[in-house]
């Protein structure tokens, strides 16, 4: 049986399609068996974030609807081996899509995978609701700033209701600059708030516009510490002790020695 | 990077400021009381309203500065209310029941007065639409001037007797 987690905020634009990617990739790469759903019908964004746009033939409603079969509208990503997305409908509304048969669904793909990471669409409304139904563990992407976080607590609170095991939470976009200077709130500031488990924290990084315009996940490329960052997430989500490391701000040296020599 | 960074902190030195994450925290926490409370702000914004208006009846308060906000903590939710006084209206209780008695006995006479405007038609300096330029600009010079702002406070913010009216312009002429 796989672990059905969904990937939410509350508030749009802090990262979740990006942390579904790089995640699903990372424990494809650490040998799980991986399905990304993406969960934001109406507006997907999940198989561009992943290079996969040309190959989208069927989708989730597809499936819902009973117009093709499962197996057929998963898309597998070449670039790990067991890695799959199911995109999500672009014509359509979420009010066409019932809790009960988006549970239906996760539950059929935990029978075939590992992992069954969901991407929540932003919001609290109905699109939020049926990609929780499928979900037994929460992911919580916020980033440090007022609106992400009060949205974040929300949604936790939220998710508390619903029954799911303890949300955890990722810090993305994390400036060690800005955090310096004071003018960014840092790591204990949001724990001390948000008081669940932190899972891990993503330093802010250009390169994952790069990487999203080519549509090539993060963690495929290069070692960059938005990457590195996620792979280890992807192990702690495994069960394996891994710290989370204090940030600093990347040195012009630093980054030209990774540049030139990093891998892996 | 390094000047960028110093540049930064001179400049916040300069003006004083606090750091931008220090405000942060602070407005989340407010915030994040209301919402997991449950207190519609709105509800909160209207409270505050109305106790301005029943303070400044009594009160010269510093609007900007008023807070209103719901706490909470493991054992209770508590309403907190911090209202900065600038001044008393330094009279007896008696005189606001007489003057609530003569109030509404000449109701004709009566002018639209600050303590029962809204809070939010502007009313963030004291008098301001009274025809009493001169004693508040003598006023913010001085503020230690107590003697001579309160008749001028009562002047302003109640209904408007021959005795109070005149009691003002006595004591800004001779605070100027
Ligand atoms: N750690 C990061 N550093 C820099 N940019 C980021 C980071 N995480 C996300 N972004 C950018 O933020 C934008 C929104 O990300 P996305 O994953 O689409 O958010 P969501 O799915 O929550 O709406 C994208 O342009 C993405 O490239
Ligand atoms: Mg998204």
């Amino acid at each position: 049986m796989g672990r059905p987690i969904v990937i939410t905020s509350g508030k749009g634009g802090v990262g979740k399609t990006t942390t579904a990617a790089n995640l699903g990739t990372a424990l494809a790469l650490l040998g799980q068996k991986v399905v990304v759903v993406d969960a934001d019908i109406g507006l997907r964004n999940l198989d561009v974030v992943m290079g996969l746009e040309s190959r989208v033939v069927f989708t989730s409603m597809d499936v819902i609807e009973g117009k093709c079969d499962l197996n057929k509208a998963l898309i597998r990503d070449k670039r790990a081996e067991n890695l799959y997305i199911l995109a999500a409908a672009q014509s359509r509304n979420k009010s066409d899509v019932q809790p009960e048969q988006m549970a239906r669904l996760v539950k059929e793909l935990e029978q075939q995978f590992d992992f069954v990471l969901i991407d929540c669409p932003a919001g609290i409304e109905q699109g939020f609701d049926n990609a929780v139904a499928g979900a037994q563990e929460a992911i919580v992407v916020v980033t440090p700033e007022v609106s992400s976080i009060r949205d974040a607590d929300r949604v936790i609170g939220l998710l508390q209701a619903k029954g799911l095991t303890e949300p955890r939470y990722i810090l993305n976009r994390y400036s060690p600059r800005l955090v310096e200077q004071g003018e960014m709130l840092d790591r204990s500031d949001v724990q001390e708030i948000l008081a669940i488990p932190l899972l891990g924290i993503i330093p802010e990084d250009q390169t994952i516009i790069a990487s999203t315009n080519r549509g090539k996940p993060l963690v495929l490329e290069a070692s960059t510490p938005a990457g590195a960052a996620y792979v280890r997430i992807a192990r702690r989500l495994l069960g394996e002790e891994i710290p989370i490391p204090e940030f600093r701000e990347e040195t012009g040296w630093s980054r030209f020695f990774r540049m030139l020599f990093g891998r892996g | 990077m390094a000047l960028n960074d110093l540049v930064v902190r001179l400049l916040r030195w300069f003006q004083g400021q606090e750091k931008s994450k220090e405000t942060a925290k602070n407005r989340l926490r407010l915030i994040l009381i209301q919402d997991r409370v449950g207190v519609d702000p709105g509800v909160v914004d209207s409270l505050r309203e109305d106790l301005l208006a029943l303070l400044t009846k009594y009160f010269d308060v510093n609007v900007e500065e008023m807070e209103v906000e719901i706490q909470r903590d493991e054992e209770r939710t508590a309403l907190v209310v911090n209202v900065p006084i600038l001044t008393l209206k330094g009279r007896h209780p008696s005189d606001f029941r007489r003057e609530r008695e003569g109030a509404t006995a000449s109701q004709e006479k009566s002018e639209p007065s600050p303590a029962d405007g809204s809070p939010n038609k502007g009313q963030k300096s004291r008098s301001e639409g009274s025809e009493e330029k001169a004693s508040e600009s003598s006023d913010q010079e001085s503020p230690s001037a107590t003697t001579s702002e309160i008749p001028k406070a009562a002047a302003s913010s109640s209904a408007p007797r021959p005795s109070t009216d005149s009691g003002a312009s006595s004591a800004s002429s001779s605070s100027s």
